[in-house]
């Protein structure tokens, strides 16, 4: 809910595979998407429900709430760490509770995995999965979010099948 | 002290002093229940967003302050309960039910036990004279039933709020005074957080700065000469600055994880100029170095981290530093002691499970 630019097209019906960038994934039928300069967002019910926001993110290109910058020679850890401090630091991010951060494989390279929790500025209990790759041009993260009432948890295959989709070249 | 916490606290409104501000009639019960629930959200969420700092010899070295001016205030009020919270911002937030938190960043601005007893003395004054349950019910006629906003734009309340600082710098100089402390130093730090807001381009916050430091003058000013004790006191600024040191570190760790190397530096640099012979300052600075674009010291940054084991060799985090800059050089063979030792320190590392992929690396 936080990355609406205006240079994103209309909300679209998902395609059976979807390729953009240096990624390529299977999105969950009856799901829509929405395309920005450098991300990807799919929906089934409405973003401040549920969403998945798949970015490629230039190495080169700040953070919002953290003067750090992704490094091409950033560990796992590292880089986790720096997701975990930006997030830390958004002001509109309240009770973030870190669930877990542990090294993951995303389409064959190694990453990291955060699964975390925190109040929206409505109010409102959200819950994400966040994934992560830093690769030798960009920071690959992708990332499920949704309210933990009812949509995360019923989602959750949904997201599961189109992380196992995922296809990143090299 | 900000309007939402003024309007959110207002849920003591009954049973707690209501003869300090003259009250005549509790509001709506359904008014106070929702005050009540808003109050008590806000203090929950205040406590989960900051991490209380817990060192024991300056809670205790608090408490002996604030004990010593709550001595001599003649109220129904229980104690106010003094917390203290890290983040390097500096800020003090007092609860209409005593609950004051002070920031490590307040803490690390401070000078003197002087500069903090005045701090807590006006902050003490905002509880005694209940000024957010005040602000609440003057404002009451202008909320509606269901509807809680905060009444930023009313300049009503902005008076109300200069009136009730302006109560709480005079009271808490007179507070001051009668415990024994020298609230003429008050004036430095004054003058300190006008240097800060100016360096952060805050015109805004700057003007009212400056004019709370000309109040304050005015307010010293008025007071008899045998009372101006910069001159007549003796004092021991070291003793607050010992006392003090822990939060340095901590507001360093923060300025990292927020990426404010130069704060970050500056911190640790004074708490080294305290505690020479640290280990955790050392491998700050190590780590500050680490984390400098390019990391154009990589040499400097090892000796930082080396002097830390040295100083205590079971310092886990100096570890993990030297097992990750010799792995990601890709010296396999260097890396793997300092990982293996990390696992052995410190095996519930929140890393833990990302060094053990890459000890199996190492051990290829």
């Amino acid at each position: 809910m936080f990355f609406l630019t205006a240079c994103a097209t209309p909300w679209q019906t998902v395609p059976d595979r979807l390729q953009s960038g240096h990624w390529s994934v299977r999105p969950p039928g009856g799901w829509m998407h929405m395309t920005t300069q450098d991300s990807e967002m799919f929906s089934k019910d409405g973003p401040y429900l549920e969403y998945i926001y798949v970015q490629e993110k230039p190495l080169n290109q700040g953070f919002r709430f953290t003067p750090k910058k992704m490094k091409a020679d950033m560990l796992p850890h590292e880089a986790a760490q720096l997701i975990i401090d930006n997030m830390r630091s958004d002001p509109r991010i309240h009770q973030f509770n870190l669930l877990s951060n542990e090294p993951a494989i995303v389409s064959n390279q190694t990453g990291f995995r955060l699964a975390y929790t925190y109040l929206d500025p409505n109010g409102v209990m959200i819950q994400s999965v966040y994934y992560g790759v830093v690769l030798p041009q960009f920071f690959f993260n992708l990332r499920y979010t949704a309210t933990q009432r009812h949509y995360f948890h019923q989602e959750m295959p949904a997201f599961k099948e189109f992380f196992s989709s995922l296809h990143i070249s090299s | 002290m900000n309007i939402r916490t003024c309007i959110a606290t207002g849920w003591f409104i009954l049973g707690i002093a209501t003869t300090a501000v003259g009250l005549d009639s509790a509001p709506p019960l359904s008014m106070q229940d929702q005050l009540w629930r808003l109050a008590e959200q806000e203090q929950t969420i205040y406590q989960q967003d900051h991490q209380l700092f817990n060192d024991e010899t300056l809670n205790r070295f608090m408490k002996k302050v604030g004990d010593k001016l709550w001595r001599h205030v003649t109220s129904d009020l229980p104690p106010p309960r003094i917390n203290i919270v890290v983040d390097p911002q500096p800020q003090a937030v007092t609860y209409a039910d005593g609950g004051c938190y002070l920031t490590t960043g307040m803490l690390g601005v401070i000078q003197n036990v002087d500069q903090l007893a005045m701090v807590l003395a006006h902050e003490f004054v905002h509880y005694i004279r209940q000024h957010t349950v005040e602000l609440y019910l003057l404002s009451a006629g202008t909320i509606h039933n269901t509807n809680l906003q905060p009444i930023k734009d009313n300049i009503v309340v902005d008076q109300i709020i200069q009136n009730a600082e302006h109560q709480a710098d005079e009271e808490g100089l007179q507070l001051s005074i009668m415990a024994g402390y020298c609230p003429a130093k008050a004036l430095e730090l004054l003058s300190h957080f006008i240097i800060i807001a100016q360096s952060k381009g805050q015109i805004s916050k700057t003007d009212q700065l400056i004019n709370r430091k000309t109040y304050f003058e005015h307010l010293l000013n008025q007071l008899p000469q045998k009372t101006n004790c910069l001159q007549n006191r003796t004092d021991a600024p070291n003793n607050y600055a010992h006392v003090t040191a822990p939060i340095l570190l901590a507001n360093a760790r923060k300025a990292i994880q927020t990426g404010d190397l130069n704060q970050a530096d500056a911190d640790v640099s004074r708490y080294l100029v305290l505690n020479p012979m640290d280990a955790n300052a050392f491998f700050l600075k190590g780590k500050i170095l680490n984390e400098r674009p390019g990391n154009p010291n990589p040499v400097e940054s090892i000796a930082y981290f080396e002097k830390a084991i040295e100083l205590d060799p079971g310092l886990s985090s100096a570890h993990k530093a030297l097992g990750v800059f010799h792995f990601k050089a890709g010296r396999y063979a260097k890396a793997k002691p300092y990982f293996e030792t990390l696992i052995n320190l410190a095996p519930q590392d929140a890393s833990i499970e990302y060094i053990k992929g890459y000890l199996r690396i190492c051990q290829k």
